[in-house]
């Protein structure tokens, strides 16, 4: 996921709360709307992005950092994530914070490499890297409902709103 | 109590309508029926009919507007652009709605803004249910000549002439691909929350790989399904020129063969769009504009175009993270990154191999 978990969850009580009960016109219907509203309220202090798949994504960037250290030790210009990441952090934010840390070093040893002669080996640990990282987070995506949200129903073929 | 009126509320902007065309038109105008149309995260798009009297009676006029608010993914807006090239282009072969007025300030309606002409149609969408078809077999063919025929007729488009040169000052065959790359990696890193490596990856291929274009026309930038009407078997009009700038034609022929927008006819073939294969896509632009295709320029633009997706996610991400919006949609587009970057991967191991 992109967006931060206590933003979405504020963005969905505050669509609700803006943009559908205010549409609705069944009683029961803007009853469950409310309480989804007092649900999320509940929820928003409680909870956290589950932290098994943060690990295995920290698991495989300490991996590739590891190769990367054997494959290109020695070489000018070469750095190494500044940060003791012997020891996890336990929470999921913190978690996904290290992951994107280690994400931006990862980008900026890419964009290094690119510059740098002879640097086949290293670039074909971070392509194998980049895959089965693509592998693991689109085990978590489902199917996207695009046709449906556009369309505002179950079944979408055409858009007959357009005129932009 | 106090209560502020939205600003682009349907009620506002009628009551500003209604003052700014009975200026423009120099009678008394009223306005109707406004509708805030719902798609897209940028502009803002309305509906409505102008009522006004003339030396012929009583008038109706369906028109539309289009507002860039200050809040947009790409703000700020300017509307001279889309207004400049809709009007050069009018009459020469692209189905377009007809431009009335233009402003890039914001007095009259609080941001950037354009007036056009309403157009009759639908906008089938590139998103349909797996084992069926968008177009049945023989209004396919027919909407596919047509759409190749109107890309083709926008980059023959002789613009050198008209006020639309003025879009083409800085840019030259050599230049147009690392501009076009120069400028989504700036609204990246405007954007992004964190990196994400395989974009990276691309980012390096693109720099080293910029193709030197065949000439340089008007490229729409969102050339697509979803982005045109079609009213019976014909496509009314090509819509959303808001990304439109000079550059290569190579890039809306890669962007609109892109999987994102096309699928699998029940013979098991791609269509790019839902219209036709990308051999007759090709085939059929090279016919119709006597430019050749350039395999090494599709596959640097097919690479480019998925960045450039990429990089509209990571601003509708920004904007709902930022409290800019709450449309969902834009945190639901944030989650189905992974397909994205998925599609990115792919196209740069075909590129690299």
């Amino acid at each position: 996921m992109n967006n931060s978990l206590d933003r979405i969850l504020e963005g969905i009580a505050v669509s609700i709360r803006h943009d559908v009960i205010p549409r609705l016109t069944d009683e029961y219907a803007s009853g469950q709307a409310l309480a989804v509203i007092d649900l999320i309220n509940n929820l928003r202090p409680r909870v956290d992005w589950a932290v098994g798949p943060l690990r295995a994504r920290i698991s495989a960037q300490k991996k590739l950092l590891a190769t990367l250290d054997i494959l290109l030790t020695g070489r000018e210009g070469m750095q190494r994530f500044p940060e003791n990441i012997q020891s996890l952090p336990l929470e999921g934010k913190e978690l996904q914070e290290l992951g994107n840390r280690l994400d931006d070093f990862i980008g900026s040893t890419i964009r290094w490499l690119g510059t740098e002669p002879d640097s086949g080996a290293a670039q074909s640990a971070i392509m194998d890297y980049l895959h089965a990282e693509l592998r693991r987070d689109m085990a978590l995506t489902p199917r996207p409902l695009f046709a449906e949200i556009a369309r505002g129903a179950d079944t979408a073929k055409s858009d007959p709103g357009r005129q932009d | 109590m106090i209560s502020i009126e939205d600003p682009f509320g349907e009620a506002m902007v009628g009551k500003r309508l209604a003052h700014y065309l009975s200026a423009r038109f120099e009678r008394h105008t009223t306005i109707e029926s406004v509708k805030r149309f719902t798609a897209g995260f940028s502009w803002m798009t309305y509906g409505f009919v102008a009522v006004y009297s003339d030396a012929d009676g009583l008038q109706r006029q369906r028109l539309v507007l289009r507002i860039g608010p200050p809040t947009g993914l790409f703000a700020p807006y300017v509307a001279s652009h889309e207004f400049t090239v809709l009007q050069a282009l009018l009459g020469h072969g692209v189905p377009i709605p007809k431009v009335f007025f233009y402003s890039d300030d914001s007095e009259e309606f609080g941001a950037p803004f354009f007036i056009s002409q309403h157009m009759s149609g639908v906008a089938p969408l590139p998103w349909i249910a797996p084992g069926t078809e968008a177009f049945p077999s023989d209004i396919r063919q027919k909407l596919s000549h047509q759409f190749v025929q109107s890309l083709a007729a926008l980059h023959n488009f002789e613009w050198q002439r008209t006020p639309v040169r003025d879009l083409a000052k800085q840019v030259n065959i050599d230049n147009t691909a690392a501009q076009q790359l120069d400028f989504w990696e700036k609204s990246l890193r405007r954007w992004q929350l964190r990196v994400y490596p395989v974009v990276e990856q691309a980012l390096v291929w693109l720099s080293a790989n910029c193709p030197v274009a065949p000439k340089i026309a008007i490229v729409h930038g969102d050339y697509r399904i979803g982005n045109f009407l079609v009213d019976g078997e014909e496509i009314t009009a090509i819509l959303d020129w808001e990304l439109v700038h000079m550059g290569d034609p190579h890039e809306d022929l890669a962007f609109m063969s892109l999987r994102a927008f096309g699928g699998k006819a029940l013979d098991g073939r791609f269509l790019a769009c839902h219209l036709l294969t990308r051999e007759e896509l090709y085939a059929q632009y090279t016919q119709a504009t006597g430019t050749t295709v350039q395999v090494g320029a599709i596959r640097f633009y097919e690479l480019f175009n998925i960045f450039k997706l990429f990089v509209i996610h990571v601003g509708a991400i920004r904007c709902f993270e930022d409290g800019q919006f709450t449309d969902l949609r834009m945190p639901a587009m944030g989650a189905q990154v992974p397909r994205l970057l998925l599609q990115l991967q792919k196209s740069l191991d075909e590129a690299v191999a």
